[in-house]
């Protein structure tokens, strides 16, 4: 038979069996497969062409539009090519914390006994590493301008508590420092890193209502 | 005689050899399914500690906030049309065994095409934890959804397309081996090529992307954030020879900018590869960023020969002691 294409015909009625082959037994589903991939590279041919063309096209969008967005010429992508959005990945090494990335949010609870709890979100704790990138993605996220965000990371907060607490204030984080004590001509120390902290919202126990902090509030 | 060709003749069979630099790569497509799938499952594997946290409607999933941080105009999600625990659960575990089906070789662009709608549905569900690892998930699957990569070292694994061709060092394995025949579509040779162009702009992108204070200062590696997470190397003591992270510093934004470039020169291709597979390795383990660096490592199998990597399936499968990979022609 062509291409060693068993009939289907044959096997009406009855249960398919794996058929001899030259390289070992043959699945009938296995035959189909390789008669739909000649019947494909009968058009060979005409299709060849088009397809680099549509490959250069599609290289030419994730090249230009890395996030839906040119930064060089601070030109946005209309809809359709923020697809080549799903293909940006801004860091080949994994560095996620030395392109903007590196905010995280820090909380203060009081709890209902009177005591002061200070927690920063994500736990460094966290394992295996993988899991803590995740977490700490989502608190740069949270960190930023989405006061929706906001409220959501307070609740989850908020559930992993024992009990309720009384208040909780979330703020902000993100790490300032001196690189330029590293430089030449080097003094020989440590960077000099000072946290920077800016007031989100805050819980209230009592009413359990989150309320944003407004522009004064975050600069206290 | 052979009619002489007019130079639009011969730029369109260049074009065409370009995209098309030959048979389909089953062993170098088998080892890249291979090493993704590995790496998919691990990534789904510790996702399994938070998924629920991760994934729950009623923490995360504002629609407001995913609005915003979302880019895609159509964020569809598998997870958007199920309700309830149960329900989450079940797309995570269908999420693994398409995975798992694809290591093995089960139906692979149906199951790479499965596992980057899951990937997706993952990414537009909850945008937030989105991390770089998801990104080049996504890359790696479409590009091997396209084509069969389940040809070689698969359970439905059938026959060698193409006599492989040696490096003159390991000739000698050409006179033992089994010259099988040749079965292919010629666009997996395309989406090998797509996908190493695709690397090349990964890189640069990430090169300028390093073109900021901390890196041209040579000074990135001390962010304190990046300090307070620890690594394998001793930070003391290389804070301490402030040429060294300079150098090391600069040396990867080097990398990352002339890897695009230097990968296309024949004679620098393997060297550049090995400085690709140090730098991954050497980042990877000191900053425990492994996941994400192993994935890096894997796709950039796709610059390596693919007559070359026929070797190493040929040295592989007799280690996969699973019968029916070995598929051996009948006596």
């Amino acid at each position: 038979m062509a291409l060693g294409v068993s009939s289907y015909s044959e096997g009406r009625g009855r249960r398919r069996r794996a058929e001899p082959g030259p390289y070992g037994p043959r699945h009938p589903f296995r035959n189909w497969l390789d008669s739909l991939e000649h019947s494909l590279a009968q058009s060979w041919p005409l299709v060849r062409l088009p397809l680099t063309v549509l490959a250069l096209a599609h290289l030419a969008l994730v090249g230009l539009f890395p996030g839906g967005r040119n930064a060089l010429f601070g030109v946005t992508a209309p809809d359709a090519p923020t697809y080549a959005s799903l293909f940006q990945v801004p860091d080949t090494l994994g560095f996620y914390t030395t392109n903007g990335t590196d905010g995280y949010l820090v909380y203060k609870i009081f709890t209902q006994d009177g005591n002061v709890v200070d927690g920063v979100f994500p736990d460094t704790g966290v394992a295996p590493r993988l899991r803590y990138d995740r977490w700490a993605t989502a608190g740069n996220a949270a960190a930023g301008p989405i006061p929706e965000l906001h409220a959501y990371v307070t609740r989850y907060v908020l559930d992993q508590l024992p009990s309720p607490p009384l208040r909780m204030e979330l703020f902000a984080a993100r790490w300032s420092w001196d690189r330029n004590s590293l430089t030449f001509p080097w003094p020989g120390k440590g960077p000099d890193a000072t946290l920077e902290l800016r007031r989100l919202g805050s819980y209230n126990g009592l009413t359990r209502t989150w309320e944003p902090a407004t522009p004064e509030g975050q600069r206290r | 005689m052979r009619p002489p060709q007019t130079w639009v003749r011969r730029a369109y069979s260049a074009w065409l050899s370009f995209w098309y630099p030959g048979p389909a790569p089953h062993g170098q497509l088998a080892l890249l399914r291979i090493g993704t799938a590995l790496i998919l499952l691990y990534v789904l594997f510790v996702r399994s500690f938070d998924l629920e946290s991760q994934l729950a409607r009623a923490i995360w999933a504002d629609p407001a906030a995913q609005a915003a941080l979302d880019p895609i105009g159509w964020p569809f999600s598998a997870f958007l049309w199920v309700h309830g625990m149960g329900w989450l659960w079940s797309v995570h575990v269908v999420a693994m065994l398409a995975a798992a089906a694809f290591l093995a070789g089960v139906l692979t662009p149906l199951m790479a095409a499965l596992s980057l709608f899951l990937q997706l549905s993952y990414a537009h569900y909850n945008p937030t934890m989105l991390l770089g690892v998801d990104g080049l998930l996504i890359v790696a699957l479409t590009y091997l959804s396209l084509v069969p990569s389940g040809r070689m070292l698969g359970v439905f694994a059938q026959a060698e397309p193409e006599a492989p061709q040696y490096p003159p060092y390991l000739a000698y394995l050409e006179d033992e081996l089994p010259r099988r025949p040749e079965s292919s579509l010629p666009w997996s040779a395309l989406a090998v090529r797509v996908l190493q162009l695709h690397l090349c702009l990964l890189y640069l992108h990430s090169a300028l992307s390093r073109l900021t204070t901390d890196w041209l200062a040579g000074t990135a590696l001390w962010h304190p954030r990046l300090v307070a997470l620890g690594a394998l190397v001793p930070l003391e003591t290389l804070q301490g020879v402030p040429y060294l992270t300079s150098l090391v510093t600069y040396g990867l934004v080097l990398f990352e900018l002339f890897y695009p470039v230097l990968i296309w020169v024949p004679p620098l291709r393997y060297p550049l590869l090995a400085l690709a597979l140090l730098v991954h390795l050497t980042v990877g383990i000191a900053w425990s960023l492994l996941p994400f660096n192993l994935l890096m490592i894997v796709l950039n199998l796709a610059f390596v020969p693919a007559a070359h990597l026929q070797v190493v399936v040929r040295f592989i499968r007799p280690l996969l002691v699973l019968p029916w990979v070995a598929n051996e022609p009948r006596e």
